[in-house]
C-alpha cells in the first residue's frame, strides 16, 4: 500500500467513524440536548443527574418542579401530580449548593413559561460559596453549539449511553419508552440505629457555642438574594414551596456536640425572615415531626431520609400545617432547637432498628392514605392458609412474623383476585431463617386493593411458622 | 493550547497543515511566517496575556542573538548576560517562592509568597533560548535571521514540553527546499506516530492518572498492595503521558516535514540508571550533558570530578523539574545510583540481565513515586506502607478506575465476560497492566519504527485514534506541562 493511500485511507476512515459516533450520539441524544426523548424509537434510562436535568427540563411537559439537593432524589413525581394537581418534573443535584439549583430553576424558567409551581429544599449550606462541581457537564448548560463537541465526541456517553441504545433494538424483546421520572434518581439503602449509626450512641457534653458570623450571615443574604428569592421576584405567579429537610436526630447531635447548632439555626431563622417577606414563597420546617426525626429507621444517615419520609413532605406542604409564618418563625424555630439542645441522645441506643426497613414505612402509611393498620390473624398456624382481605381503603403493606424448622423447603406468599388470578408476591428462602428464630418480612404491595385474598403456600410439613398477618 | 484537545485535532492543526503547505508555495518566508503565528496561537490560545513574557524574552534575546551574529567585543560577555537573565527569569519564576520558603523555613519568620504565574512551558522555551545563543556564539549558526530565530523557538510542535533540538537542526530543515512540498510517506508515518501517541495518552497514561490520583486523595484508605500498584501505575502514567506527547510531537512535526530528535527509547527496558538516562527524555539529558557536563569538564578530570559533575548534572535535573526538594532529593537520589553505575560498571555486566533490568525498574519505580509525592515525608510514609506488605488486598475503589465505559458496555453485551468481571473484580486492572508491560518491554519503540507503515498499521492507527477523540471530552493536562 503506497504512503498516499494509507494516509487517505486513514484520514477517510477516521474521519467517517468519528462522524458516525457523533451522528449516533446526536441520533439518540441520551441526555435530551437537543430534543425530547424518541420513546417511539429508543428505550431512555435516566441516571445521570447533572447529564439529564437540563434535557428534561427543556424538553419535558410540565408546569411544575421539584429540585434541591440529594434529599429530593426520592420524592415520586406522580404523588406530587396528584396531590397538586400539576404535572411535575423532578429534577434532583446532588451535592448542589445554591447557585447550582439556581441555575437548573433559572434554565427551567427560560426553557417553559409555563411554570406555576415549585418544590425546592433549603438545604443547610447556605454558606457554600459557588464553586466547580465533580461529575458536570457544563457545555449542556450553555448556548455554546461548539462546545458541543465535548457532547457528541464522548466515551462515556458513547459507549455507556448510545450504543446500549442501538444495541437493544436488536433484542426480539425489546420495548421502546423512557424510565419514569418517579424511578429516576431514587435510592434506597439500609436504615436504622445499626446503618447509620456504626458505633452506637454516645452523648457528648454540649460544644462550645458557635454563632453565625457577621462574613457569614452575608454570605447567606447574599446566596439566599441572588440564589432563590431572585426567582420568586422575577416569577411572581409562581408559588415555591421551600422547605427545611427533616435531617435526623442523629445531625443535629452533632451540631449539638460541636455547638453549631446555634449557626445553623440563626442561618434558618435568617432565611425564614428574608423568604417569608414575599407572598409567593412558603416555607415550611418540620421540626416538630420529632416522631419522625428522632426515629433513625426513617434514616440512611443523618441527612437522608428514606423515600416514604419524601411522601410525607408532600402531604404536610400540601397541608400547610407545617408552614412558617412571619408572626410565629422566631418562636417555632427556636423551640426546634431547644429540642434538640434538650434532648436525651443516649435514649437512642435502645432504638429498635427494624429487622425489615419497610416497616418504618409501613408504620406511616396511615398519615399518607388514612387506612388504619388491619390485623389479619394473631395466631401461629404451619398449614397452607388462605387469608380473605376486607375492603382495603390505601393498605399497601402486607407484614407478618416467619419462623422455620425445616433447613430445606421453601415457601410462598400469594395474593389472588376474585377471578382466581393470583401472583406470588415473596417466596420464604429458607437460609434467611436458619436460625430457626422468628423474623419480620413486609411487602409493599401498591395495588394490594385489587386482591381478594392473600395465600400463605407450602406450608404443610415443611416446618414453617406463621403469625401475626397485620396490613396497614 | 494541547494536541489532546478537539480544537487542536480538529480545527487547529488542520488548517496549519493546509496554510503551510500553501504558504510554502509562495516562499519559504510565508511558510516560516505562517508557522510563527500558528505558535503564537498554539500558545496564547488559553489566555493571550502569557504570550507577554514570552515574546519580551524573545525579544531580548534576539537583541543579543543580533549581537553575537556581529563582530562584537567580549563576546563571552555578550553570551554570559542573556543566559544569566534567561536563567535569572527562569529561577524567578520557578524558584522565588521556595526560596522564601526556605528562609521562612530556616529563620522562621513569614515573609509572603509572590503570586507568581509560571509561564507555560517556560523551562523548554529558555533551554532553547540558551542552545541558540550558544550556537551563534560557537559560529554553528553564521546568520541567524530574525525569522528563523522566531520560527525555531515558536514552533508548535515542540514549544511547550520538548523534545529539545539543536537550534542548527531545525534551521537547516526548515531551510531545506526539498521538504517544502506534500510528502506522503511524512503523512503517513506522521498520522500513525500521533493515533499511537495520542492513545498512549487518552487510554493509557489518563486511566493510570486517575488511579494513582484516587490513592494521593485517599492515603488513609489505601493498603500496602495498593500502593505497591500505585507505584506502579505512576511509572506508566508518566511514561506513557510523556511519551504519548512526545510521540505526537514527532507525528505532528513530520507532517510539516521537520524531523524532530528522538525523546524516548524504551526507558523501561533500561539494565542500569545510566542506561535508563540514555532512554528517558534524551533530548534534556543531551542538552545538560553539552552545556554543563561537558564544560565542566565531563569525564576528562579524573573520577572524582566525573562524580561529582555527574552529581550536578542530576541535581539541575531535579531542580529544572519542580521548585520542591521532592525533586531535587529525586535528582540527589538519581546522581547517586548514576554514580554507582559508573562504579559498579564492570561487574554489573557479569549479573543476569533479568535481575539488573529488576533492579532498574524498582529503582526508577520508587524514585517516580517522589516526583509525584507533595513532599518528601510523605513519600517515605507511602514507601513504608507499601513496603509494610500487611496484605495483598487492593481497594475496591482502586479498582474500580479501570472498568472504562468501554468495558461496561462489553459486559454488557456479553454475559459470561459480565461474570468473569464479577468474579474477578481485578481483571481489568491486570488488562492494564499487562498491555502497559508489553508496549514498554517488547515492541520496538515507536520513534525506532517510524517509517515502518502497512497495511497491519492502518487500523490499529484508525482504532488508536478513533477510539483517542472519544475520550478527548475528558480534558486533561500533560504531567510535564507543570515543568
Amino acid at each position: 500500500m503506497s504512503r498516499k493511500s494509507w494516509s487517505l485511507c486513514w484520514l477517510v476512515v477516521s474521519s467517517m467513524s468519528v462522524l458516525l459516533s457523533a451522528l449516533l450520539i446526536f441520533r439518540t441524544d441520551p441526555f435530551f440536548h437537543y430534543r425530547a426523548p424518541l420513546t417511539d424509537i429508543y428505550y431512555y434510562r435516566l441516571e445521570d443527574e447533572r447529564g439529564q436535568n437540563d434535557g428534561i427540563s427543556r424538553h419535558y411537559e410540565y408546569d411544575a418542579v421539584i429540585t434541591g439537593s440529594s434529599i429530593t432524589r426520592n420524592f415520586k413525581v406522580s404523588e406530587a401530580d396528584s396531590l397538586f394537581d400539576a404535572d411535575f418534573i423532578k429534577i434532583p443535584y446532588s451535592g448542589a449548593a445554591f447557585d447550582e439549583i439556581y441555575a437548573a430553576l433559572e434554565h427551567a424558567f427560560r426553557y417553559n413559561p409555563e411554570i406555576r409551581l415549585v418544590i425546592r429544599s433549603l438545604d443547610e449550606n447556605m454558606t457554600f460559596l459557588p464553586g466547580e462541581r465533580d461529575g458536570s457537564f457544563p457545555y449542556l448548560y450553555d448556548n455554546n453549539r461548539w462546545n458541543d463537541v465535548f457532547y457528541l465526541l464522548n466515551r462515556t456517553v458513547f459507549f455507556r449511553w448510545s450504543m446500549p441504545m442501538l444495541f437493544q433494538l436488536c433484542d426480539s424483546e425489546f420495548s421502546p419508552g423512557i424510565m419514569s421520572l418517579d424511578d429516576y434518581s431514587t435510592y434506597e439503602h439500609p436504615s436504622g440505629l445499626n446503618s447509620v449509626s456504626l458505633n452506637g450512641v454516645t452523648q457528648l457534653p454540649a460544644g462550645v457555642p458557635i454563632h453565625l458570623s457577621p462574613e457569614d450571615a452575608e454570605i447567606v443574604r447574599n446566596n439566599l438574594q441572588e440564589h432563590v428569592i431572585s426567582l420568586a421576584v422575577e416569577h411572581p405567579n409562581v408559588d415555591f414551596y421551600c422547605f427545611f429537610p427533616p435531617y435526623s436526630i442523629l445531625f443535629w447531635q452533632e451540631k449539638v456536640e460541636n455547638g453549631t447548632i446555634y449557626e445553623q439555626f440563626e442561618m434558618n431563622t435568617l432565611a425564614a425572615e428574608m423568604l417569608l417577606r414575599y407572598d409567593n414563597i412558603h416555607l415550611c420546617s418540620f421540626g416538630s415531626r420529632m416522631d419522625i426525626i428522632t426515629d433513625v429507621n426513617n434514616y440512611s444517615d443523618s441527612f437522608h431520609y428514606e423515600r416514604w419520609v419524601n411522601s410525607l413532605i408532600l402531604k404536610w406542604i400540601l397541608s400547610g400545617d407545617y408552614e412558617l409564618s412571619p408572626a410565629s418563625f422566631q418562636q417555632k424555630l427556636a423551640e426546634e432547637r431547644d429540642f434538640y439542645i434538650n434532648f436525651d441522645y443516649n435514649s437512642l441506643r435502645n432504638q429498635e432498628d427494624y429487622e425489615c426497613d419497610l416497616f418504618a414505612a409501613a408504620r406511616v402509611n396511615q398519615e399518607l392514605t388514612g387506612a388504619e393498620p388491619i390485623l389479619l390473624n394473631e395466631s401461629v398456624f404451619s398449614n397452607d392458609r388462605s387469608v380473605l382481605l376486607p375492603v382495603l381503603t390505601g393498605q399497601r403493606f402486607l407484614c407478618f412474623t416467619a419462623k422455620q424448622e425445616d433447613a430445606n423447603s421453601t415457601a410462598a406468599v400469594r395474593l389472588q383476585d376474585e377471578s382466581g388470578h393470583s401472583i406470588t408476591v415473596h417466596d420464604l428462602d429458607p437460609e434467611s431463617f436458619a436460625d430457626q428464630e422468628w423474623h419480620s418480612i413486609v411487602l409493599e404491595i401498591p395495588d394490594m386493593s385489587s386482591y381478594t385474598s392473600v395465600c400463605f403456600d407450602q406450608l404443610n410439613n415443611s416446618g414453617w411458622y406463621i403469625r401475626d398477618i397485620i396490613l396497614y | 493550547m494541547q494536541f489532546n484537545s478537539y480544537i487542536f485535532i480538529l480545527v487547529f492543526f488542520p488548517l496549519t497543515i493546509v496554510s503551510y503547505y500553501l504558504a510554502n508555495r509562495i516562499s519559504t518566508e510565508a511558510g516560516k511566517i505562517l508557522l510563527i503565528a500558528a505558535g503564537i496561537v498554539f500558545y496564547g490560545w488559553a489566555d493571550w496575556s502569557i504570550l507577554a513574557v514570552l515574546l519580551i524574552s524573545l525579544a531580548l534575546n534576539y537583541l543579543f542573538i543580533f549581537f553575537l551574529s556581529g563582530r562584537v567585543r567580549w563576546k563571552k560577555l555578550f553570551l554570559f548576560l542573556p543566559v544569566a537573565i534567561n536563567v535569572g527569569l527562569l529561577l524567578y519564576f520557578k524558584y522565588l517562592n521556595f526560596f522564601i520558603w526556605n528562609i521562612d523555613v530556616l529563620f522562621g519568620k513569614t515573609y509572603g509568597f509572590y503570586n507568581i504565574v509560571l509561564p507555560l512551558g517556560i523551562s523548554f522555551f529558555t533551554f532553547q533560548q540558551i542552545a541558540c545563543l550558544v550556537s551563534v556564539s560557537r559560529g554553528e549558526l553564521p546568520r541567524l535571521s530574525l525569522i528563523d530565530y522566531l520560527a525555531f523557538i515558536l514552533y508548535f510542535p515542540k514549544l511547550l514540553m520538548g523534545p529539545l533540538m539543536e537550534p542548527a537542526d531545525f534551521i537547516n530543515q526548515i531551510n531545506d527546499p526539498a521538504l517544502k512540498k506534500l510528502n506522503w510517506d511524512h503523512i503517513a508515518c506522521g498520522l500513525k506516530i500521533f493515533s499511537f501517541g495520542l492513545f498512549k495518552k487518552m487510554l493509557l497514561a489518563d486511566t493510570f492518572s486517575k488511579a494513582v490520583e484516587w490513592g494521593y486523595s485517599s492515603i488513609s484508605r489505601t493498603t500496602s498492595m495498593d500502593w505497591i500498584l500505585i507505584m506502579l501505575f505512576y511509572t506508566f502514567e508518566i511514561y506513557f503521558d510523556f511519551s504519548g506527547y512526545s510521540d505526537m510531537a514527532t507525528g505532528t512535526s513530520l507532517m510539516l516535514n521537520i524531523t524532530l530528535p528522538i525523546n524516548f527509547d524504551s526507558p523501561y527496558k533500561a539494565l542500569s540508571n545510566r542506561d535508563f538516562w540514555k532512554r528517558w527524555h534524551i533530548s534534556l539529558t543531551k542538552f545538560l550533558t553539552k552545556y554543563i557536563y561537558i564544560p565542566l569538564g565531563g569525564n576528562r578530570k579524573g573520577k572524582l570530578f566525573t562524580y561529582l559533575n555527574t552529581m550536578i548534572v542530576f541535581l539541575v535535573s531535579g531542580m529544572w523539574h519542580g521548585a520542591y526538594w521532592t525533586f531535587i532529593l529525586w535528582g540527589f537520589l538519581h546522581g547517586l545510583l548514576s554514580i554507582f553505575d559508573r562504579i559498579a560498571e564492570k561487574w554489573q555486566a557479569r549479573v543476569f540481565r533479568p535481575i539488573r533490568w529488576f533492579f532498574c525498574f524498582i529503582s526508577v519505580n520508587i524514585l517516580w513515586l517522589l516526583f509525584r509525592s507533595f513532599s518528601v515525608i510523605q513519600w517515605a510514609s507511602l514507601l513504608r506502607k507499601a513496603l509494610q506488605v500487611q496484605s495483598l488486598s487492593v481497594s475496591s475503589a482502586l479498582l474500580k478506575y479501570f472498568y472504562l465505559p468501554e468495558f461496561q458496555f462489553l459486559t454488557d453485551c456479553i454475559p459470561a465476560l459480565g461474570v468473569l468481571s464479577s468474579r474477578f473484580p481485578w481483571i481489568w486492572m491486570g488488562l492494564f497492566l499487562l498491555a502497559a508491560f508489553f508496549i514498554c518491554l517488547i515492541p520496538e519503540n515507536n520513534y525506532r519504527r517510524l517509517h515502518q507503515n502497512s497495511t497491519l498499521t492502518l487500523f490499529p492507527a484508525i482504532i488508536a485514534f478513533v477510539w483517542s477523540v472519544l475520550c478527548l471530552s475528558g480534558e486533561t493536562v500533560f504531567v510535564y506541562f507543570n515543568f
